[in-house]
């Protein structure tokens, strides 16, 4: 158990999943591989062994319990190779809730409101979370037992050996030898060179009497370059966090459901009024939820993160609490969401294949508020999957967890200077194509859209949240 | 006077000591022994290295590397004791062949010449 978040940190990262899941599959192969084997010598035993005469049975008597060592390999190397793939799975999940947890860290340390206190103690719920996970790696760990295979009922003197099977061939060779000699015998003359020639002799034939006995995500397609949530399944965009189920439907940003015909959750967020956060109360029961104030209390709904997927989960509004105060600042801060702002849902549309998320599809009071709610999501989605990238890669920041989007949003904001008030960021940060959001134009003579006119005032941030912004606390430095 | 009961003789009507030669049947047992089957088996757990770093700092990590190193180690012994069986039994083999397609030409060349060697 990890004393401190770094520390839990360290161990996390330390785990190299793609490789153990890549040693499953050898083990699983070898396992084939000796099924195989053993199934072939099996049947050459059985065909030779239907021949009349006691060499045949010789034969049979020996090749038949080899056979059967290879086969019986196969079971317990099977469940060796299972063992080591669950220990790769819980790995990789363990990897996902700690760029989770670094993403939401990062997220509540840039509000400015959140105090060193605060802080602090999210750290500690943080850690918490990551000791959860990586007690499920060792447990994983523990279930790796793989059966010391038992020695191998062979006559022939094999390496690192010291067998008993001086001549073992001549096993065979004796029996064959003394049967010809037999046949022999009832010929005149009996035969008995020809048995005497009995391959080495009948002196040996004693020994056929002795020999009883392992991506991040596809490569290709629609969803190339999207990573897998291990917890889930789902693919994720780093790019613009989008969600894909494994069927291939886009998930809603706001319910995480898959698209389809008009769920429930539709109909509810139409009925809600724009006073109180819809989200909280869908996600999971994330007490405050988008309105939550700063401080401690929303840092204790990270424990909730996964409530709505089950386990740690990764879906939409899974960082949300830390987002209580400055989920505003973090959406937009990503660069997009004034576009999405501006655009209303039909931006939505255009990241979704021309479909709007059905949670964004009303035109309620709530909307606005929902497509702030759902840029926001987005834009963490982005960071964790960014974040879970560079964790499984190897090349994740040195540091335990760096402030998010200050250089994220400069790129996608079409050259506004908006959203570089905090550069300097040195984590990895993957930028979408300007063209993914439909409305941003192009050039560094794009206005800063968050003041167009026409924008519900319902989704201006307060401009507080653009200024210099808090400094991750001292305390952050040594992890 | 009692006539003696004859010896139980099996279904196929040849004597128990009966020896077919069957010098193609054993030709193609080598050749399946020949083919070498346990290869494949053999070379992955040959290419087979544990990394135990790959298993992290994380609690019961080496334990669980410790675990899968030992096994492979001796899974690759046994299975290079399991190599040097196939390939003592395909030479086996060979051998029956040629003895049987010795054996099957000395019992010819006797029957035609009333001759036996």
């Amino acid at each position: 158990m990890a004393g401190s978040f770094a520390e839990a940190r360290a161990q996390i990262l330390s785990l190299q999943p793609a490789t153990l899941r890549a040693k499953a599959g050898e083990v699983r192969r070898f396992g084939s591989a000796s099924i195989s084997a053993g199934t072939t010598l099996r049947a050459s035993a059985d065909r030779l062994g239907a021949q009349r005469g006691a060499p045949y049975q010789a034969y049979r008597e020996r090749v038949s319990p080899t056979a059967g060592w290879l086969a019986d390999l196969g079971r317990p190397t099977a469940d060796t190779g299972t063992a080591i793939e669950g220990a790769a799975g819980a790995a990789e999940r363990a990897q996902m809730v700690l760029a989770q947890q670094e993403e939401a860290l990062a997220r509540y340390a840039v509000n400015p409101s959140t105090t060193a206190a605060a802080l602090a103690a999210a750290e500690a719920q943080a850690l918490a979370v990551l000791n959860g996970a990586i007690g499920e790696v060792t447990s994983a760990y523990q279930g790796i037992l793989p059966p010391p295979p038992t020695p191998a009922p062979v006559v022939a003197a094999g390496p690192g050996t010291s067998g008993t099977s001086a001549g073992s061939g001549t096993g065979l060779g004796g029996a064959l030898g003394g049967a010809a000699a037999g046949l022999a015998a009832g010929l005149p003359n009996g035969g008995a060179e020809r048995g005497s020639t009995g391959v080495d002799g009948a002196a040996a034939g004693g020994g056929a009497g002795g020999a009883v006995g392992a991506a991040l995500g596809p490569t290709s397609g629609p969803f190339a370059g999207f990573v897998q949530d291990p917890t889930s399944g789902n693919l994720i965009d780093p790019a613009t966090g989008r969600q894909a189920d494994a069927s291939g439907r886009f998930l809603d940003p706001i319910t995480g459901e898959p698209f389809g015909p008009a769920s429930p959750f539709v109909s509810r967020l139409e009925g809600l009024g724009g006073g109180v956060s819809p989200v909280g109360g869908l996600l999971g029961g994330v007490p405050g939820g988008l309105g939550a104030a700063p401080g401690a209390a929303p840092v204790a709904g990270a424990g909730g993160a996964g409530s709505f997927a089950g386990g740690a989960g990764f879906v939409p509004g899974g960082a949300l609490p830390f987002l209580g105060a400055g989920g505003a600042a973090v959406g937009t801060g990503f660069g997009t969401a004034a576009g999405r702002g501006r655009g209303g849902s039909g931006s939505f549309a255009a990241l979704y294949g021309g479909v709007v998320p059905p949670s964004l599809a009303g035109n309620n009071p709530a909307a606005a508020q929902l497509r702030q709610q759902a840029a926001t999501n987005l834009s963490t989605m982005a960071g964790t999957a960014q974040r879970y990238t560079a964790i499984a890669s190897g090349q994740a920041a040195p540091g335990a967890y760096l402030p998010p989007m200050a250089g994220g949003g400069a790129g996608i904001a079409g050259g506004g200077g908006s959203a570089t008030r905090r550069g300097g960021r040195s984590g990895p940060r993957i930028t979408e194509p300007a063209s993914v959001w439909g409305a941003v134009g192009g050039g560094g003579s794009c206005p800063d859209r968050r003041r167009t006119p026409s924008r519900p005032t319902a989704e201006v941030e307060d401009d507080s949240v653009w200024s210099a912004g808090t400094t991750a606390p001292r305390s952050l430095d040594a992890c | 006077m009692t006539t003696p009961t004859p010896a139980p003789t099996p279904d196929d009507g040849f004597p128990d000591d009966y020896v077919a030669f069957n010098a193609p049947a054993l030709e193609a047992e080598r050749r399946v022994l020949d083919a070498r089957p346990e290869r494949s088996a053999a070379e992955v757990i040959n290419a087979l290295t544990v990394d135990a770093a790959a298993f992290g700092t994380v609690p019961g990590a080496s334990a669980a590397a410790g675990r899968v190193t030992s096994w492979a180690d001796r899974s690759r012994a046994e299975m290079g004791r399991v190599v040097a069986e196939v390939t003592d039994l395909t030479g086996c083999t060979g051998a029956m062949r040629d003895m049987c397609v010795q054996a099957g030409a000395d019992t010819e060349a006797a029957a035609r010449s009333g001759t036996p060697r």
